[in-house]
């Protein structure tokens, strides 16, 4: 599944044939969420283990994570890496007691920003509730709180592949001491480039790779060539 | 797969065992997962994975008895051990994390936090290259200079012993990767999620 601005949802395929698809082109991580998790309150563990098994790469899994258990749960599925959003919100301890278990490095603070009125707001619920504290201070209290990695999204860029927001990532990553990883808008390997020059740690992206057809290996061939350390193979 | 290996991996409440599993059936060795140190001893290769708090670690493995018995095997050097990421750090003589807490001390060293700095971000996490230092353990005769595999950790190895290992760099940090003492090996990084050089290096350590 592929929503464009996290409005209309395109649907992209089999979701084990695209892991199966990614794990042969050199991505160096992969980041499942169940947008639905949260909505429907359940998800398909059968199905996550079978994704889990065809994806080569260190694997973070999300989606409606509300408790211990369900951690616990995508863990035992594959999981090297849970993500937290909504959750967050309504109970920040959440992201404590999972990285007192797992360490910090196993928990990742999902970050979905809008910007309205030139405000960062912190979003949830699949970018439709706006929260009441802003992108920069969520990021810092979620890294207080322990996790150990921000996923930064821009709601209104994702799907767009319009480039990432640099001046958003460089506040957010100028604030916190924990790698960010930047998605949403990638459109070419110098949005990339762009990216982790504002400061993101690495980039994630997902429409160019279903609609444009530019592949994981020609946007690294792209960063290697501006002096960027890429995974080359 | 060499006739006669079975590997048991050690089962102690730290971390799921998920990718180990795929991994190991990947190679085609035989394993099995246990608790037990009467169970374990039937194996002829230990894996301690491992992810998660040291002290709780520390803990759990005690408290099953494990920790006696992997001290008693590196003694005797009968069975080889590895140990990955956190199952690297618990071989070390001691961890800091929130006070001082003996590990098993099968290897001289410390294990402390890595210290944030400018454009380097803690935790270590992704794919890093590794380097050779004069002395190459011997499984990784097989791994060329430069190859990279999969790190994701907040705490390191001070090695206070002069043995063969490799290392990463992570900004200013020269982090020990991987090292060897006779039958115990620590790899610092995920070798079951770095794909042909882990393969390597998991077969290697089986043969």
């Amino acid at each position: 599944m592929k929503p464009v601005g996290f409005q209309q949802d395109r649907v992209v395929g089999d979701a084990i044939a695209s892991v199966k698809v990614f794990s042969k082109r050199f991505a160096d991580e992969m980041i499942i969420i169940d947008i639905d998790a949260t909505k429907n309150g359940y998800r398909d563990l059968t199905l996550i283990k079978k994704l889990s098994r065809e994806c080569i790469m260190p694997l973070t899994l999300g989606g409606g994570i509300s408790d211990v258990m369900g951690a616990e749960d995508l863990f035992a599925s594959g999981a090297d890496k849970v993500s937290i959003n909504t959750s967050f919100y309504s109970n920040p301890s959440l992201i404590s007691t999972i990285a007192a278990r797992f360490g910090s490095q196993a928990v990742v603070f999902s970050l979905d920003v809008k910007i309205v009125n030139s405000i960062i707001y912190a979003v949830s619920h699949c970018g439709s509730v706006l929260e009441s504290v802003t992108g920069l201070d969520a990021a810092k209290k979620a890294a207080d709180y322990g996790a150990g990695e921000i996923l930064l999204n821009r709601v209104d860029k994702d799907g767009t592949m319009t480039g990432y927001d640099t001046d958003l990532i460089r506040k957010i990553a100028d604030s916190i001491e924990i790698p960010l990883v930047a998605v949403g808008g990638c459109g070419s390997g110098a949005d990339c480039v762009r990216a982790v020059k504002a400061g993101a740690s690495a980039v994630a992206a997902g429409s160019i790779f279903f609609w444009v057809g530019e592949s994981i290996m020609s946007i690294k061939e792209h960063m290697n060539a501006e002096g960027l350390e890429v995974r080359l193979l | 797969m060499t006739m006669g290996i079975l590997v048991g991996v050690i089962e102690y409440g730290a971390g799921n065992l998920f990718s180990i599993e795929t991994m190991l059936s990947k190679i085609g060795a035989e394993f099995f997962m246990s608790a037990e140190p009467i169970e374990l001893h039937r194996a002829t290769h230990l894996i301690l994975p491992g992810v998660g708090s040291f002290n709780r670690a520390m803990h759990n493995l005690e408290a099953q008895g494990v920790s006696d018995m992997l001290v008693d095997i590196a003694e005797k050097k009968q069975k080889k051990l590895l140990g990955i990421c956190l199952g690297m750090q618990l071989l070390a003589t001691c961890g800091q994390e929130g006070g001082e807490r003996k590990g098993l001390g099968l290897v001289n060293g410390t294990i402390v936090k890595l210290a944030p700095a400018k454009d380097v971000r803690v935790p270590h996490i992704g794919w890093n290259a590794l380097h050779f230092s004069s002395m190459t353990p011997k499984i990784f005769s097989d791994i060329s200079e430069g190859q990279t595999v999969y790190f994701n950790h907040s705490y390191h190895l001070e090695l206070e012993e002069q043995i063969p290992h490799v290392y990463t760099e992570h900004g200013t940090h020269k982090i020990v990767a991987a090292f060897e003492k006779d039958t115990v090996v620590g790899l610092q990084f995920h070798p079951e999620k770095s794909q042909v050089v882990g393969q390597k290096l998991l077969t290697s350590f089986l043969s």
